[in-house]
């Protein structure tokens, strides 16, 4: 998978808001538009398509399978047309969910914070979201220290059905010392931050925006098919 | 939103973060254990105590929405409160955050217990009917039979008990932590 080709803002514009909205707004015989563009994607970012439809297939399967019957139950009209209504709208939430995940596989979260600061969101909530990004790990790795130094104490945090009261009571002894260690992390980080002489109110300065051709282009594309979507 | 320190912001962030890694936890339980109830059994008393917590220690309007706003971006590729990558999701999420803190700085000057029981209950109210505006949203056949459904005594009994429990623990949990150094140095940031 090739994800250096896009610009954060193209993804954000062409496949989270656009070609979503597209895939619903648009009228059935045009629906192969927001399908060609989604194969485009496929291609140009060389997707792997059996990762895709690991991470979609528990979400379109049941969905498709869902919308029909809850269409043949509910939808008015002759049974044939109530089939082909469930159908329909499983194919266009098929395809808001595909972009959806398509999203995701090209985008790294740590793109957020600086996609935000370029537009002039207040860097300091950028910052915030950045060092909370590299935070999980550091999170992660402190809850395991402290649920192995519980264990040592001689809790058990093994899940059964039967012993389920008992595994929540376990769980919850936990939150105290996670909290605290949590905050602990927290203040340092910070005073790190100071320390470099960090002020989350003063000026820095921002990366400037650089579009490419493929940037350029899947935001024509998908504008288009969006365009598309108002023809009758 | 101005005159929020870097402290408070971190630790708006490193809670936020806190909860994050229990959701990405809590999905895991559901997969190792084959249980879809797993993860939400986790999500409803943890979610809800977690922003008490970050309220009660911040104390400064839009500490919930940042946080909300947080775990909604950091979620967005996994299957919390939907499809990865659905966008709607964010939006319902960063929604609960405003929500929140208007309700406590609504209740600003009544006592802490009732606003974490009243918070603590809306949670889970939020996402349930949050589900049902993006369905009508989309406009999923049978979504007004379901919201018909929804208020029944036991459905509405069970949320509020659940989220108010929760509301109540993230209480107890402040005020077991509200005297550490941590927490008061954190508080003495402006």
């Amino acid at each position: 998978m090739n994800n250096t080709k896009l610009d954060f803002w193209a993804k954000i514009i062409s496949v989270l808001i656009f070609l979503p909205l597209s895939a619903f707004l648009v009228q059935p015989r045009y629906l192969i538009l927001p399908l060609i563009a989604l194969i485009t994607i496929f291609i140009i970012l060389k997707i792997s398509f059996r990762s895709f439809l690991q991470e979609s297939k528990n979400y379109i399967i049941p969905l498709t399978i869902g919308l029909i019957v809850l269409s043949s139950i509910f939808s008015p009209g002759h049974i044939a047309g109530r089939l082909t209504l469930g159908l329909l709208l499983s194919i266009r939430f098929a395809l808001l969910i595909s972009f959806g995940i398509i999203f995701s596989m090209i985008t790294n979260p740590i793109e957020f914070p600086s996609g935000f600061i370029r537009v002039g969101v207040p860097h300091k909530y950028g910052v915030t979201l950045m060092v909370g990004y590299r935070m999980m790990p550091l999170i992660s790795e402190k809850i395991s220290s402290i649920v192995a130094a519980q264990k040592s104490r001689g809790a058990s945090f093994k899940f059964s059905i039967l012993r389920m009261g008992l595994f929540f009571k376990q769980l919850f002894s936990l939150i105290i010392p996670i909290l605290h260690a949590t905050l602990e992390m927290s203040v340092r980080l910070s005073d790190a931050l100071i320390s470099r002489g960090y002020d989350p109110d003063g000026k820095i300065s921002y990366p400037t925006n650089k579009w490419g051709f493929y940037d350029y282009g899947l935001t024509f594309i998908s504008l288009f098919v969006f365009g598309l979507s108002f023809i009758k | 939103m101005k005159g929020w320190a870097t402290t408070k912001l971190l630790a708006v962030g490193a809670l936020a973060v806190l909860d994050v890694v229990i959701i990405l936890f809590s999905q895991m339980l559901t997969l190792s254990t084959g249980i879809s109830m797993a993860s939400g059994a986790i999500l409803i008393f943890t979610e809800p105590i977690l922003i008490i917590i970050c309220l009660s220690i911040i104390n400064k309007f839009g500490a919930a929405t940042i946080f909300m706003a947080i775990i909604s971006l950091l979620t967005l590729p996994t299957t919390y409160s939907g499809p990865p990558g659905f966008l709607p999701k964010i939006i319902v999420i960063i929604g609960l955050g405003f929500a929140i803190d208007s309700i406590y700085w609504l209740f600003k000057k009544s006592p802490k217990i009732l606003t974490a029981l009243i918070i603590g209950a809306i949670v889970p109210f939020w996402y349930t009917y949050g589900i049902i505006f993006v369905g009508k949203l989309f406009n999923i056949p049978g979504i007004d039979r379901i919201l018909n459904l929804l208020p029944t005594p036991v459905f509405l009994i069970a949320m509020l008990m659940a989220g108010a429990l929760a509301g109540y623990l993230g209480h107890l949990s402040y005020q077991k932590i509200k005297n550490t150094s941590v927490v008061i140095r954190i508080q003495g940031n402006e």
